[in-house]
């Protein structure tokens, strides 16, 4: 969060009216993503209650698990459904060459998409994962071994929501909040009162009026996973106990009962993706949606090949492995994002991570002793900013006219008013002879710098055949874990 | 009946009282700057009939399938001669233990009602001393003990689903918990608040001992938690500690000798009561009772949804008085100093004057606010 956001948020409420933020989209759409609005059954770790789901708003399908027993049936038909959406995106695949660091490769020309509601529905999806893909390894029915390769689909779904920037599986929430700012606390912003707010529906004086009126109890209806007490009081624990007595005729008030609980939500979730699907992508975007390419490439490899599970738990070594990865990839994110959006740029001058000033001097001559006493050319210049810098000397910024520049921060002088930032050109300069103007402006310019990623090149998805996680199978003691599960619960 | 009591009486009315229980003393350490909740816990007073008479109910919060779920694993671990429950201090606490003594507290009444908390209490309480004095079994294991715990002065019962394990001069807390842990993790919120109730029984075991003389260390910082493994409803039990928690609490209950101060500051008539008709249902006018409830300086957060009945009722009323904190955390931090939304936009659009404390925010926030004009305006 930042103040412009947190000033923002101010006059959404004052207004009653959610305000626009970002005009980009960082993610990926598909054109035909497979949206899924899981619920969970109250108590059990990961028994799910009721999965929605389909590629279009029309005629959603609806798996129902029943309230006691076997879940097998409605994981089966899960696992048909979400297979049938992976295979079909393998068929035709392109050939890259091979560069200095990596072979040739071939990657399918498009990857499946997951599409859920919010956060809370990713961790579910990732909870039932875990318990799937390593679930009664003896037994080799189709049934059970199509139940584990769901397990391992989802795993791979969940496992890319971790890393910022993938589109693997994406969160329709957290990714309405990247655009609009309501007049409501962060916490109130589930997509009921988000759409709401951004969309009034009509016959609402405005946004606060139509997020007051999705709240209001007998009209509230949350995008799960979780289903809240009331329901599971007043509707759902009368059906369990009548299942007990008479499954069949339970079944089908059941079945009816959820088709009309998830309606509105589903609904919602379409509205918000075309909402989301009509901002335009950025080009980083689809270089990471390619990235995206090649991980369901290497999984789909992975699973022909080799075909173990991931193990229960990540040892130590992967563990940490991922952990750099998420690091690198959402350092290589927040950079394609400032570098992409405007308003990512002028949120991070009030935070004070970029800078924008005016050039009220140019050293065009400024000279540094290079290696081997060579002298180099590093012309310097001073900005004139009001902005909040925080920024320590020796810190690397570029601009988003100019990629591969590189200001380096000499210094600062705070003022009364304004900052002066003493800057030396170290990259993208162009020579002395022919300099490039973009980048080494004269005087009276104005400047928009953003830090520098590290390491720009920094591959924020490093190939799969680097990492060790393909490795280790479930350890003896999880072996077992899996077994009756379900069931059980 | 002291005269603190006898205030908070009369905020009340002539309801009768709630008790404290485990799960409103771990409230106050969630919200701890609140003074409204603290005082209408501390008088008793049914938040949920509040807020429902007041049209703004909180959220149905017992799902009757998670407390079957929650029974059902707790008889999976009490079950067969508590054969799992031994197992699983056995195994947590690295004992060598082969039985324990149990005893079931709610199995002291001897008439056709369960008998009084206060008798259980005593009950409870000899049966600790004789533990710690080496009186009873050496292990033993005291199931739905009833304890108690001064707050603000009064005794507040606690009739937890716990358990408190004793061995060798050392009481352990043992809580049953139907959250599961999976492939060696449990999800950390609920780990939390399991051990924020455990805190209380942690201070409320220590204070018997206490008052007997005896060392309160006996009480170990280190509970047990018992869940579900993985995705079955087999048993598991960690050995956590609740130092955090422990300390945590005890500094919120002694806030809480403030509560006089507090009241002081009451103007006379202020009164919460409902006044029920006899068919019980409440006649108070509710513009009135909101009056009353204005005057308790409430500490809203939208993290109170989370743990207090009136979320709602505070959150629409300080909404309706344009207050920043609606609108969460990182707003009323971000504009410390600034209490409401009105203010702060005055502030921005220049037509108020900063005061000394407001110079820089203020600046900021213009600041902020050019920035966004230009890009507005196409020109950042
Ligand atoms: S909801 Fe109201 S009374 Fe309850 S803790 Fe929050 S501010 Fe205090």
């Amino acid at each position: 969060m930042s103040l412009l956001a947190s000033l923002l948020r101010l006059r959404a409420d004052a207004s009653g009216h959610a305000i626009r933020t970002s005009h980009v989209r960082h993610l990926h759409l598909s054109d035909q993503p497979l949206m899924m609005l899981p619920l969970k059954r109250t108590g059990p770790a990961a028994r799910p209650l009721a999965v929605m789901l389909g590629t279009s708003p029309l005629r959603p399908r609806l798996l129902i698990a029943p309230p006691s027993g076997s879940t097998a049936t409605m994981l089966t038909a899960l696992a048909k459904a979400v297979i049938g959406h992976v295979a079909s995106h393998h068929r035709a695949k392109e050939y890259l060459p091979a560069t200095a660091t990596r072979p040739e490769r071939a990657r399918y020309l498009d990857a499946p998409q997951l599409v859920v509601p919010n956060q809370q529905a990713v961790r579910f999806l990732r909870t039932l994962a875990s318990g799937l893909r390593l679930r009664r390894l003896d037994d080799q029915s189709p049934s059970a071994n199509s139940i584990r390769l769901l397990g391992q689909w989802l795993t791979h779904f969940t496992d890319r929501a971790q890393i910022p920037g993938s589109a693997a599986l994406v969160s329709l929430t957290d990714l309405l909040v990247m655009h609009w700012i309501t007049g409501q606390s962060p916490q109130d912003d589930d997509l009921a009162t988000l759409l709401a707010w951004i969309y009034p529906p009509f016959g609402s004086t405005d946004g606060r009026d139509a997020a007051r009126h999705a709240e209001a109890p007998d009209t509230y209806r949350g995008a799960g996973p979780d289903t809240d007490a009331a329901f599971d009081n007043e509707k759902l624990t009368p059906l369990v106990d009548a299942y007990a007595r008479d499954p069949t005729p339970a079944l089908q008030e059941l079945e009816k009962l959820l088709a009309a609980y998830l309606q509105p939500t589903w609904d919602r979730l379409w509205q918000a993706y075309a909402l989301l699907q009509a901002i335009p992508p950025t080009a980083s975007a689809g270089r990471r949606w390619a990235a995206e390419r090649a991980e369901f490439t290497d999984h789909t490899t992975h699973l022909d090949q080799d075909g173990r599970p991931r193990p229960a738990r990540d040892q130590a070594v992967s563990a940490a492995i991922s952990l750099e990865r998420r690091e690198a990839a959402r350092a290589a994110f927040n950079a394609d994002r400032a570098l992409e959006d405007p308003f990512v740029r002028v949120e991070l001058r009030t935070t004070g991570d970029a800078v924008g000033g005016t050039v009220i001097a140019v050293d065009d001559q400024h000279t540094i002793c290079g290696p081997g006493g060579r002298d180099m050319w590093r012309p310097r210049i001073t900005l004139s900013t009001q902005d909040p810098v925080h920024l320590e000397p020796g810190r690397l910024l570029t601009s988003h006219l100019h990629r591969t520049a590189r200001y380096q921060v000499r210094g600062l002088i705070a003022g009364p008013v304004d900052t002066l930032v003493e800057l030396e050109i170290t990259a993208g300069m162009g020579t002395v002879d022919r300099p490039n103007h973009t980048v080494l402006p004269s005087a009276g310019a104005f400047l928009v710098l953003t830090a520098a990623p590290e390491h720009f090149r920094m591959p924020a998805f490093p190939s799969r055949d680097q990492t060790p996680w393909t490795h280790g199978g479930p350890p003896p003691e999880h072996l077992g874990d899996g077994d009756g599960s379900q069931e059980e619960q | 009946m002291n005269s603190l009591d006898t205030r908070l009486g009369t905020l009340r009315g002539p309801a009768r009282p709630l008790p404290h229980s485990a799960r409103t003393l771990a409230a106050l350490t969630a919200n701890p700057a609140c003074d409204r909740r603290s005082v209408i816990d501390a008088a008793g007073i049914d938040k949920d009939a509040l807020a429902t008479h007041l049209g703004t109910p909180g959220p149905v919060r017992k799902s009757q399938l998670a407390l079957r779920f929650g029974l059902a694993f707790e008889d999976r671990v009490l079950g067969r001669d508590h054969a799992e429950l031994v197992r699983l201090l056995r195994e947590t606490l690295g004992l060598d233990l082969a039985d324990v003594a149990y005893e079931d507290l709610n199995r002291v009444a001897t008439d056709q009602e369960r008998s009084t908390p206060t008798l259980r209490h005593i009950r409870t309480r000899s049966l600790i001393i004789s533990a710690a004095t080496g009186l009873a079994p050496p292990r033993t294991v005291l199931n739905h003990p009833v304890l108690r715990l001064p707050v603000a002065g009064h005794p507040v019962y606690l009739e937890p689903d716990v358990l408190a394990f004793h061995h060798d001069g050392t009481f352990h807390v043992v809580e049953i918990k139907s959250f599961p842990v999976i492939h060696g993790q449990a999800d950390p919120v609920s780990v939390n608040a399991a051990l924020t109730q455990a805190a209380a029984y942690i201070l409320a075991l220590r204070d018997i001992l206490a008052d007997e003389g005896l060392s309160p260390e006996c009480v170990s910082d280190d509970i047990v938690l018992i869940n579900p493994l993985n995705f079955t409803q087999r048993p598991t039990a960690t050995r956590q500690s609740a130092r955090r928690q422990v300390n945590s609490l005890r500094f919120h209950l002694d806030r809480l000798r403030r509560l006089p101060e507090l009241l002081d500051h009451l103007p006379t008539g202020t009164s919460l009561d409902l006044a029920p008709d006899p068919e019980g249902k409440p006649t108070r006018p509710r513009r009135d009772l909101a009056a009353s409830l204005a005057r308790l300086p409430a500490h809203y957060t939208p993290r109170c949804r989370h743990h207090c009945d009136l979320a709602v009722y505070c959150r629409d009323e300080a909404r309706s008085r344009n207050r920043t904190e609606a609108l969460g955390t990182a707003v009323r931090e971000d504009i410390a100093g600034i209490t409401t939304t009105t203010t702060a936009l005055a502030l921005v659009d220049g037509h108020i004057h900063p005061s000394d404390a407001q110079e820089d925010i203020t600046r900021a926030l213009r600041h902020a606010q050019r920035l966004y004009d230009d890009l507005q305006a196409g020109s950042a």
